[in-house]
């Protein structure tokens, strides 16, 4: 679309929105080649649009994820001139932020960087009242030298009326693009993981992973990369 | 009583848990004998469980195979190799009982 404005012109089928799907997988599943190797990019006969065999949502969140890249660099300074003549970069950190709403075993596990749960049965028909107990299922915590790496997808879209992106039908679908993220390898940051449950609001685990550089996708694709749909349709 | 183990697949969690008893995943030599009240608690919170010794699966065949996959519901068996019949009737957790072995 072209840019319009007079003397501000923009795009407005390149904006972007929320709110944002965020999935994982483990990184025995392989790095997405684009982003209908993560959900399925048509609807299916329900207007879903499942995660692929191995990615799992994170679902619910009641914070928005954030994503950050940083750079430092270090200045080369001479005697002569007053100031740096040359630059060189130091350092690139790249890390995101996950908001983590629905608290299951596979989310738990990530949180608490653990492989270890525990299905516990059901009490049989004939227990006393007073040892009836559901099914339950535990996460075990402890202590750990090394974290757990996981592939990460990162999923919002351009605004409603922006641009489209029709679906081959029955029944057509119209809806706005999908644009993502996708790190294909990332662990949980050292900082702090918080769980707090207050009166009144959702309990939301804000869960801080750093991206880490995957050498299998070639040199300069070791973070992962950006990806967006062109609007338009999907020929069958 | 059967005796089971909780099998390595990695939809099941590291140890199931039942009454007195503590399953650990992929410990095929120390099987749990449990009584079927047990297996079936333990089932119906969706681990996978095998029973040690001879596989009984590995004996259906023929109409006895098909008769054991339709008991279980197993959909789109139709297009399933034995094998993968047989393997699906694992994975659901299938035991005999149900249906009895075939020699066909």
């Amino acid at each position: 679309m072209a840019r319009t404005g007079g003397r501000f012109p923009f795009d407005a089928s390149l904006a972007v929105t929320g709110p944002a799907r965020v999935l994982w997988a483990p990184t025995t599943v392989a790095v997405p080649t684009d982003l209908n190797d993560v959900i399925q990019l048509v609807a299916d006969g329900s207007g879903e649009y499942p995660a692929k065999t191995g990615w799992v949502d994170f679902g619910l969140s009641a914070d928005a994820p954030s994503y950050s890249h940083d750079k430092d660099t270090d200045a080369l300074e001479y005697e002569q001139p007053s100031g740096a003549l040359f630059e060189s970069v130091s350092s690139i950190t790249r890390s995101f932020s996950a908001q983590v709403a629905e608290l299951d075993d596979a989310a738990l596990k990530i949180i608490e960087n653990t492989a270890l749960t525990a299905a516990v049965a059901a009490s049989a028909a004939a227990a006393p009242a007073g040892s009836k107990k559901p099914a339950q299922t535990k996460v075990f915590t402890g202590l750990y030298s090394g974290f757990v790496q996981y592939r990460v997808a990162w999923l919002f879209a351009r605004p409603v009326g922006a641009s489209q992106v029709t679906e081959p039908g029955p029944p057509v679908v119209t809806r706005p693009p999908f644009v993502a993220r996708i790190f294909p390898l990332v662990q949980l940051a050292k900082d702090s993981t918080d769980v707090e449950s207050s009166k009144g609001d959702p309990t939301n685990v804000e869960v801080q992973f750093d991206v880490m550089p995957d050498a299998s996708q070639g040199a300069g694709k070791e973070h992962g990369y950006w990806v967006y749909e062109t609007p338009g349709a999907i020929v069958t | 009583m059967p005796s089971v183990f909780l099998k390595d697949v990695d939809s099941n969690p590291s140890e199931a848990e039942v009454d007195e008893h503590t399953l650990i995943k992929g410990d095929e030599d120390n099987p749990t004998e449990l009584t079927d009240d047990q297996v079936a608690r333990l089932r119906a919170t969706g681990v996978k469980l095998d029973v040690a010794g001879p596989d009984e699966i590995d004996d259906l065949k023929g109409d006895v195979l098909d008769a054991a996959v339709k008991e279980a519901e197993i959909e789109g068996a139709s297009s399933l190799t034995a094998e993968e019949k047989r393997q699906a009737l694992r994975d659901a957790g299938w035991s005999a009982g149900q249906t009895s072995g075939g020699d066909s």
